[in-house]
């Protein structure tokens, strides 16, 4: 397929409608116990799937701190993507806001 | 260098992207939706698009849903496996296979259908109605 990964994640996504794409770390390479690990994974997924739509733009600048900083992390051994960290970020975000309001609530 | 395939007598492998689809027991409000109709829909769907599929038996599960007052809720889902030849992944297959998701997501009311393509989760939350799309 002459296709890169991201037009062709672009474009099942597109086509099938998803209002969600989240990048697997470690994903399973197919084996019965390796399924099983996969299906864990998604139900955690399933858990917290309340209708979000997590496909968010970011400027370029961040987003290229973003895969240099996932870059040094997978260096050190860590499964890591940019989106996995912008989504650290955002819910670290969201969360000190939340204790924001707690406190002066 | 030793030929594989010719040493098994087998055809050149062509499924290279996983395919994995799953399938719940229960719908939105933990209310049974008929799980065996749903895995043999999808074993079809799958066979019909991409020449072929395994589903593996439910493993029993349980989340706590914090939205209903932390009631539990238990889950045996179901996984549908497909290797694709990445030549069949078409607009014409994905609109195939979108129907069934979106048919399944709807009609078995669930929040979210997930299915894994290649490394990655595609969750699906807002259902096509029937006869449009």
């Amino acid at each position: 397929m002459s296709e890169t990964d991201q037009n062709f994640a672009d474009r099942i996504s597109k086509t099938l409608g998803s209002s969600r794409v989240v990048d697997l770390p470690c994903l399973p390479s197919g084996g019965p116990l390796d399924l099983l690990h996969l299906r864990s994974m998604v139900a955690e997924l399933r858990q917290g799937s309340a209708a979000v739509d997590c496909r968010l733009q970011v400027s370029a600048e961040s987003w290229r701190e973003l895969e240099a900083l996932a870059a040094e992390l997978r260096a050190e051994g860590e499964e890591v993507t940019p989106t996995i960290l912008a989504r650290l970020l955002l819910e670290r975000g969201v969360e000190a806001l939340r204790e924001s309001r707690r406190q002066t609530g | 260098m030793t030929d594989l395939h010719a040493d098994i007598g087998s055809n050149t492998p062509v499924g290279t992207l996983q395919f994995t689809l799953f399938i719940p027991s229960v719908d939105r409000d933990g209310q049974q939706i008929g799980q065996d109709g749903w895995v043999e829909q999808a074993l079809r769907t799958f066979g019909a698009l991409f020449r072929g599929a395994t589903a593996f038996p439910p493993g029993r599960g349980v989340w706590r849903d914090d939205d209903r007052g932390g009631t539990l809720v238990f889950d045996d889902t179901v996984m549908v496996t497909s290797y694709v030849d990445p030549a069949l992944v078409t607009d014409t297959t994905l609109a195939q296979l979108r129907a069934f998701l979106h048919c399944m997501g709807r009609d078995a009311r669930q929040g979210e259908i997930g299915i894994v393509i290649d490394g990655q989760y595609h969750g699906v939350t807002e259902y096509d109605q029937p006869g449009g799309s």
